[in-house]
């Protein structure tokens, strides 16, 4: 096989409020890429492997990954290579795992630094993740949970579990606003006409409940986050989008120790699971860097079966 | 606090830690500075921070600023028109007849994927201004307001007579998208527009406008208070038609509020309004609505919501028309631009 001579950088940005899994997801992803069974692999190590090493030893030892603290910033710089379906890709790949703190603050602010403005380029893709069973996350308004802002009666208790801060912002409004400042900015770095993948992660999959996975992640971002799902549909002639459920051990590791001494009794390396809808009908697969080969244009999208070209 | 100053004079940030516009966290409020030897939050290429975490997120120098997500200006509607049709409807009525709650109401449809079908949430300009609505977080202030709808809004400005912006798109093969921008006008306006003509110049705007919803509180029309409200909206229609020169085929919807509250029975004097705003050559039609139903079990909260809406587009068919429409998205903004005053 011919190598190619290195493409540029390429960058997938991971987008997500805090504890969305984003962490455990690119721990997973370097343990995926060093086992080499998947769509890419490593092509050598990383000249900073200590924030990639740290997250991967808390896999290989039965423990998820801390959060990324609020002052730490990382831009992991991974030399991939790629050798399926006849395409040849070697590059480096930069994925910038940022605490979700920044997401909120650039969102709050309406303003993001040099440090987000020059990953946006042709070929930038971008995973947005939210996690299921997350404290973090903050569910949407209804009439119901908002009704006593109008001095009407409240015709019943407001449901428990149902944050209504007046401040916090639910994370579906956090991530549209965020989806709209990147088309902003595709717009006006790249072109109108350029659709950038953004693939929307579901992380923590394996916490959805049993009667809800067979829909696929789509469905449950329709059902728990309607205004997100809703902007996708309307707005998929702007970018590309696909649906991604991961589980970073396909259980938990944390709650539920007969799963993780049997976890440990097996191959750490090789855990995890994707679910996606590629070919058009929900599937799993053990590839755990699926989602980050797809944002490159790696992978196929819905109905097209190949292999795009950023 | 790790340091920092306002740009404010009057504010006491740099010593109280506390904002003097209430933003939750001060380092992030617009006018906040860092000292001169902090670091960016964001754009260091430092892997580590000297700053106390979550103190200081602001960078210095944004690469990048985006829209504040509150309300519209009225040069923000004319970039918004600049590019692609919008359509601009008025809501007026007088002070809680409901005009908020429509508003809020209308986004909560939107936030939980309840817009009657094919229609879908499509974006929104000012997702921020509609979630502090429904919050109750963005009540007008006390004194006096602006008289005409502000220019431009940013993060920390008081809520002020101005526009929100929300598009939908339908989800059949047609695929059509709508850009809405609606006004949030205080009940005041209602009222100074009926006792004075020299207030006609603060509406000169609807004379593009593709509809107008009249708020009126479904209680007070079948109460004692019935005649001198119908009176109030008479006078304002009229002013409307008369010295605002709203043009005669601008669709009027005659919202009648809380109408849970009166047993789903449209009141004999929202008819009789209807009625006069015809004669004055208007389309008018009444549209019962429950934006927070107090019996939701029985009527559905944001009833009659999103009908005044499609009473609205639907009216305004021919404006679909390709060609018509390359030519209002050239002469719209600057139309505009000519009434903004």
């Amino acid at each position: 096989m011919n190598v190619k001579t290195p493409e540029q950088p390429r960058s997938v940005l991971l987008i997500g409020v805090r504890d969305a899994g984003k962490t455990n997801f690119l721990s997973r992803l370097w343990l995926a890429l060093e086992a080499a069974r998947g769509i890419l692999a490593k092509a050598g190590l990383p000249s900073d492997l200590d924030y990639l090493a740290t997250g991967a030893d808390h896999l290989l030892k039965g423990e998820f990954a801390e959060r990324t603290p609020p002052d730490v910033r990382d831009a992991t710089e991974i030399p991939v290579k790629n050798t399926s379906n006849g395409h040849e890709f070697l590059g480096t790949l930069i994925v910038p795992d940022l605490p979700g703190e920044q997401v909120l603050s650039v969102f709050r602010t309406r303003q993001w630094s040099n440090e987000w403005e020059d990953r946006i380029g042709p070929g930038c893709g971008c995973l947005l993740f939210v996690r299921v069973d997350s404290t973090e996350m903050i569910a949407p308004l209804d009439w119901l949970n908002c009704h006593h802002m109008f001095g009407g009666p409240l015709p019943v208790v407001p449901p428990e579990n149902v944050s209504i801060e007046k401040a916090t912002a639910p994370t579906q409004v956090v991530l549209v606003d965020w989806l709209q400042f990147l088309r902003k900015a595709f717009t006006e770095r790249v072109s109108g006409t350029y659709k950038p993948r953004i693939g929307l992660v579901v992380a923590a999959w394996d916490l959805v409940p049993h009667d809800q996975k067979e829909e696929g992640p789509g469905a449950w971002v329709a059902s728990n986050l309607p205004l997100l799902a809703q902007y996708v549909e309307a707005n998929n002639d702007d970018f590309e989008f696909e649906y991604f459920g991961v589980s970073v051990a396909s259980g938990d590791l944390k709650a539920n120790e007969e799963f993780r001494r049997a976890y440990l009794k097996g191959d750490p390396r090789t855990a995890g699971e994707v679910i996606h809808s590629l070919s058009g009908a929900v599937k799993t697969s053990d590839d755990m860097t699926l989602p980050v080969a797809w944002a490159l244009g790696l992978a196929g999208a819905t109905g097209s079966g190949g292999i795009q070209e950023p | 606090m790790a340091g920092g100053t306002c740009e404010n004079a009057d504010c006491t940030v740099a010593t109280t830690g506390k904002c003097l516009l209430s933003q939750p966290v001060p380092t992030e409020c617009p006018h906040f500075r860092p000292p001169a030897n902090a670091e960016d939050g964001l754009a260091s290429d430092s892997g580590s921070s000297t700053v106390e975490p979550g103190t200081l997120k602001m960078p210095t120098q944004a690469a990048r600023k985006f829209d504040w997500g509150n309300e519209l200006g009225t040069q923000d509607a004319i970039e918004i028109m600049s590019a692609k049709y919008a359509h601009l409807i008025g809501i007026f009525g007088s002070t809680d007849a409901g005009k908020t709650c429509f508003l809020s109401s209308l986004y909560l449809m939107a936030s939980g994927g309840k817009l009657p079908s094919p229609y879908q949430f499509a974006g929104s300009l000012t997702l921020q201004a509609f979630e502090d609505r429904a919050r109750g977080l963005r009540q007008w202030p006390n004194g006096a307001l602006p008289k005409q709808l502000v220019d431009h809004t940013v993060l920390f400005d008081k809520r002020q007579p101005s526009l929100l912006h929300l598009a939908i798109r339908e989800s059949n093969m047609e695929r059509r998208r709508f850009d809405l921008l609606m006004t949030d006008v205080p009940g005041e306006w209602t009222k100074d527009l009926a006792l004075r003509v020299s207030n006609a110049a603060s509406f000169r705007f609807l004379q593009r406008a593709d509809g107008i919803i009249l708020v009126v509180d479904g209680n007070v029309l079948n109460s004692d208070q019935r005649h001198a409200e119908l009176q109030r909206l008479r006078y304002f229609s009229e002013r409307l038609a008369t010295d605002v020169q709203v043009s005669r085929d601008t669709p009027f919807v005659i919202l009648v509020s809380k109408a849970d509250e009166i047993g789903m029975q449209v009141p004999v004097s929202a008819d009789e309004l209807r009625d006069y705003i015809r004669n004055l050559g208007f389309p008018a039609e009444t549209i019962l609505s429950a934006a927070f139903s107090r019996k939701p079990a029985e009527i559905e909260n944001g009833m009659g919501v999103f009908n005044a809406i499609e009473a609205i587009l639907f009216h305004t068919a021919p404006r679909n028309n390709e060609s018509h429409l390359v030519d209002e998205v050239q002469h719209y903004p600057r139309t505009f631009q000519r009434f903004k005053g």
